[in-house]
């Protein structure tokens, strides 16, 4: 019982934390506040990626899941 | 040198505690707590004058309400000396604090029937009572310089001090080591699951004290109390790892001795950061102007990185449903694991030597100027890597060999050539890299991956951001004039440290998923809680404040953060 209120409270905190990091980095796709010099990365890359770490974190959360003892 | 009554009790404080320490390794070494089953008076003791196992306890017992009684008078005279030291005054207000929580947690594990944990946590404790205590000692004696140290002196002083600091580290671990080793003798059966193999933590703790003596004769070498304090220190430690040669009862003794070190250490750690330089030219006239090719080659592996890097692989494998690995296991591990790390960093400062050359903080690198050739630099790296991968082949499993080697191509190639100039990404991904050495010492011992060691993996991911980009925010303007797109840099410092307060939060969340799913206990859990609050604080100080203090301050603490969440896991498996 206690490991599941642990276990649900990461999930929420994992879940939000990547909710506002998939905002920020949708948010950086329109911004145009690139540096002068400075390679400017490349937004769809940058969202990508934000996605992929989401959906990794989210399948490690699921294998977790079914570890609970 | 007590001058004042808020030193003399301090002093008094240090004299008690020692002893109190000493004849709790007695105690515990020769199991004479069973003679003494009433607490707190040792009514046996006064009954039946013969038994002396029964009166080493009651002195025990007694030493111990002497240092208490001594660590509250001191807490008192510190809350009224005004004028202190404002450090050393809190600190004497500590020690008795941490006394009570001893007794109380010591009072919770015995009734728990935590005999391992108990035993460990009652002389840890303890050492840092002490530690308290030494640390204000020498505060009250020594004042702060008045003049500050730049350039060399001052990096010279940082060295020695973080020198004596990891010492004193390592000698508290090893003292922690003895006291289980004694505790391990016939007539301590409860002791039981207690670890008993304190090798790698003398010889650790050997090879730092003896740095801090080297250091301490490069540097500060007009200095004699340094100098004797360093060389007594080197000597001291060396002589407590000596105890190992001892039969497992008799190391008790080395309790009081470990006790005495550690003090040792951190009054060398306080008087290095304290003490004026001394006046004659020594400290400017032994560094050689020009560094040596052998340690040019060595800074290309980067081995300060890598130390931290070890230090998750090392504990990686202490965790594990396989028990305790073979020290020769360890050993090639670790060898494998550097020249896998040291040969990934030497081709990555070969192939950045255009980025390194625009930074001031790499500027001085070998590759950028010019003493290392970038062919050179390569053909090292590439050596030092395929070494690694004969390394832990014949030493370690195929999956351990695979993963270390894909840990070079990661780092090298995929995070040096690509994200690290393409993305700002660069080192959330690039991150990965960081956290495979734990996959790495995991599956060196069990031959395969779990979820544990994934969960392992993630929580170096998730550390990464918050530990970098705080460096980045202090140095992004060498990586806007490198052309780096760095966070900071691309995005500006608010979303940085916004992004930085994120990632905290998530990372100190996680830590907590090993208690979770069972792959660690409570113990570890409160650890990684009571490490996590301190890391979300400097986080949001980063976020409110954003200035260069609180953002060094994360910095720093990140490193230590990792390093002590991964000594907890140890402590977790090794009690529990």
């Amino acid at each position: 019982m206690v490991t599941q209120v642990l276990f649900w409270a990461i999930v929420a905190v994992l879940g939000a934390g990547q909710l506002l990091l998939v905002s920020s980095a949708w948010r950086l796709r329109r911004s145009d506040t690139a540096t002068p010099g400075v390679p400017r990365s490349n937004p769809h890359s940058d969202l990508a990626w934000t996605l992929a770490t989401a959906a990794l974190t989210a399948i490690m959360l699921a294998f977790a899941y079914l570890a609970l003892p | 040198m007590p001058r004042t009554p808020l030193r003399r009790l301090a002093l008094a404080g240090v004299v008690a505690t020692l002893l109190a320490i000493a004849s709790g390794g007695l105690v515990s070494a020769t199991g004479s707590a069973a003679s003494c089953p009433t607490w707190p008076v040792c009514a046996e003791a006064l009954v039946s004058p013969a038994q002396p196992l029964a009166w080493l306890a009651f002195g025990h017992r007694l030493a111990v309400l002497t240092a208490m009684l001594l660590g509250l008078a001191g807490a008192a005279a510190a809350l009224r000396a005004e004028g202190a030291d404002r450090a050393a005054r809190w600190l004497l207000v500590a020690a008795p604090a941490l006394g009570l929580l001893q007794v109380l947690g010591g009072a919770l594990m015995v009734h728990l029937r935590l005999y391992g944990a108990a035993d460990v946590s009652h002389l840890a404790m303890a050492l840092l009572v002490l530690g308290c205590q030494v640390v204000a000692l020498t505060a009250l004696a020594q004042p702060p310089a008045a003049e500050r140290a730049g350039g060399r002196a001052a990096r010279a002083t940082r060295r020695l001090r973080s020198l004596a600091w990891w010492t004193a580290g390592a000698v508290g671990v090893l003292t922690l080591a003895l006291s289980a080793r004694a505790a391990m003798a016939p007539t301590a059966a409860t002791a039981a699951p207690l670890p008993a193999n304190a090798l790698g933590a003398g010889v650790m703790a050997s090879s730092l004290a003896l740095g801090t003596m080297v250091q301490a004769w490069r540097s500060r070498r007009g200095d004699q109390l340094l100098i004797v304090a360093a060389t007594l220190l080197a000597v001291l430690t060396a002589a407590q790892a000596a105890l190992l040669l001892l039969p497992p009862a008799a190391a008790g003794l080395g309790v009081g001795l470990g006790a005495t070190v550690w003090g040792g250490a951190l009054a060398l750690a306080v008087l290095a950061a304290r003490r004026p330089l001394p006046a004659s030219p020594a400290l400017t006239a032994v560094a050689p102007a020009r560094p040596s090719l052998l340690s040019d080659y060595l800074s290309l592996t980067k081995p300060k990185v890598i130390s931290l890097l070890l230090v998750t692989t090392l504990a990686a494998m202490y965790i594990t449903e396989a028990g305790t690995p073979s020290l020769w296991l360890v050993l090639w591990t670790m060898v494998g694991g550097y020249l896998a790390a040291g040969g990934a960093g030497a081709i990555n400062c070969a192939f950045d030597g255009d980025i390194d050359l625009h930074m001031g903080r790499t500027s001085r690198r070998p590759v950028p100027s010019g003493r290392i050739a970038r062919r050179n630099a390569m053909v090292f790296g590439l050596t030092l890597s395929a070494l690694s991968v004969v390394v832990m082949l014949v030493f370690t499993t195929p999956l351990a060999t695979l993963l270390s080697t894909l840990g070079i191509v990661y780092y090298a190639m995929f995070y040096t050539r690509w994200l690290k100039r393409s993305t700002w990404q660069n080192i959330v991904i690039g991150g990965g890299a960081g956290a495979i050495p734990p996959l790495v010492g995991w599956t060196a011992v069990t031959g395969q991956v779990s979820l544990a060691a994934v969960v392992l993996f993630a929580i170096i991911f998730y550390w990464t951001p918050p530990h970098f980009w705080a460096l980045a925010l202090v140095k992004q303007k060498d990586y806007a004039r490198a052309g780096v797109p760095m966070l900071p840099v691309v995005a500006g410092e608010p979303e940085t440290r916004w992004q930085i307060l994120v990632y905290s939060a998530m990372l100190v969340a996680l830590s907590a998923l090993l208690t979770a799913i069972g792959a660690m206990g409570w113990l570890y859990l409160v650890a990684a809680l009571a490490l996590g609050v301190l890391f979300l604080r400097y986080a949001w100080l980063v976020w409110r404040r954003g200035d260069q203090a609180s953002i060094w301050g994360l910095y720093k603490y990140s490193l230590l953060y990792l390093a002590l969440l991964f000594a907890a896991m140890v402590l977790d498996r090794a009690v529990l």
